[in-house]
């Protein structure tokens, strides 16, 4: 494993559908997350996903990579921009990369991951520490 | 200055109605840049609230299928998550969860600082900045967790008050498990 090298890329499509599940077994139930006549009334463009769905789909890119997700130490995000979610079955497309940042002494190994949608990057300084 | 999202946590006791439209107003800005035009100081949250800790108030029983749930809800059909036998050969006595699974729990730590009537926080202009999760070992069905709260800072950048909540979650026998750390951003008030 080298610095640089890059994890198996992700692509996932956050539907309404995938919101509500999430709502629920998050138990985070906030309607801005589900509810377009209110995410638009204070001012959203539409439903958005939660920012901790988007930890979590990041998080996949690094476990799907190690099978073994308990090799996961540490994992930390910026929320920085909103994943708006339409009413279709297509849902948003949010596309998930990551690399190699630091290979250290200790075993361990700081992958670094970009979320990106509609062109933008919607998590900041998103980091791993993994045992390798 | 990084921005931050709008409020990712619903506060359990007030979902719906007319309390979350009293908290965002038709029209109020969800996504802010720090320091926006126009941003005046609110009052500022009291810097000898650092230090503050929110002891255990419930214990939350890690169950199988919760974890099963919450990995069907990030599409992922990892079997250490829902496979007993295959979490046993992998070396674990029960099936593991996901990275972010504590967030359930987690939400209480930020509720127990955001809902502190002495500390004031205006939870109504309360962002969640960033998030992060140290594990010391994975969770795992079974656990009997408790959420230990600390304020490890307060202070104030571009008008906006910031909050360093530390959360450690112990099992049952006191091993810590995970230690969480949020940033809490409360807005500065527009002129």
């Amino acid at each position: 494993m080298n610095v640089g090298d890059e994890l198996p890329a992700l692509t996932v499509r956050v539907t309404r559908a995938q919101l509500v599940r999430y709502a629920g077994a998050s138990l985070d139930f906030n309607p801005i997350h589900w509810n377009e006549r209110f995410a638009t009334e204070v001012g959203l463009p539409n439903v958005i996903a939660h920012g901790m769905l988007t930890m979590a789909l990041g998080g996949r890119v690094v476990t799907d990579w190690l099978g073994d997700p308990g090799r996961v130490v540490e994992y930390g995000v910026r929320f920085t921009r909103p994943v708006v979610v339409p009413d279709d079955d297509v849902g948003a497309l949010v596309e998930f990369t990551a690399k190699i940042g630091e290979v250290r002494d200790d075993g361990t190994a700081r992958v670094d991951i970009t979320a990106k949608f509609d062109g933008k990057t919607v998590l900041g300084k998103a980091q791993a520490v993994v045992r390798v | 200055m990084p921005e931050v999202q709008f409020a990712e946590f619903a506060r359990p006791k007030v979902l719906l109605g007319r309390s979350w439209r009293q908290r965002w107003p038709a029209g109020s800005v969800q996504y802010v840049k720090y320091s926006p035009a126009g941003t005046v100081g609110a009052v500022p949250l009291d810097p000898s609230f650092v230090g503050r800790t929110y002891p255990p108030d419930t214990t939350y029983d890690v169950g199988r299928a919760k974890i099963a749930e919450f990995a069907r809800s990030i599409g992922d059909d990892n079997p250490l998550y829902r496979d007993v036998a295959a979490a046993e050969q992998a070396g674990y006595d029960d099936v593991i969860a996901p990275p972010t699974f504590l967030t359930v729990v987690n939400i209480g730590a930020i509720n127990a600082v955001a809902e502190d009537p002495e500390l004031g926080l205006d939870y109504d202009r309360m962002v969640h900045g960033d998030q992060r999760f140290v594990h010391h070992r994975p969770v795992r069905a079974g656990d009997r967790l408790q959420i230990t709260t600390h304020i490890d800072d307060i202070f104030v950048r571009a008008g906006n008050d910031f909050l360093s909540v530390r959360a450690e979650i112990t099992a049952a026998d006191g091993e810590l498990v995970c230690t969480t750390y949020a940033q809490l951003v409360v807005r500065g008030e527009r002129s």
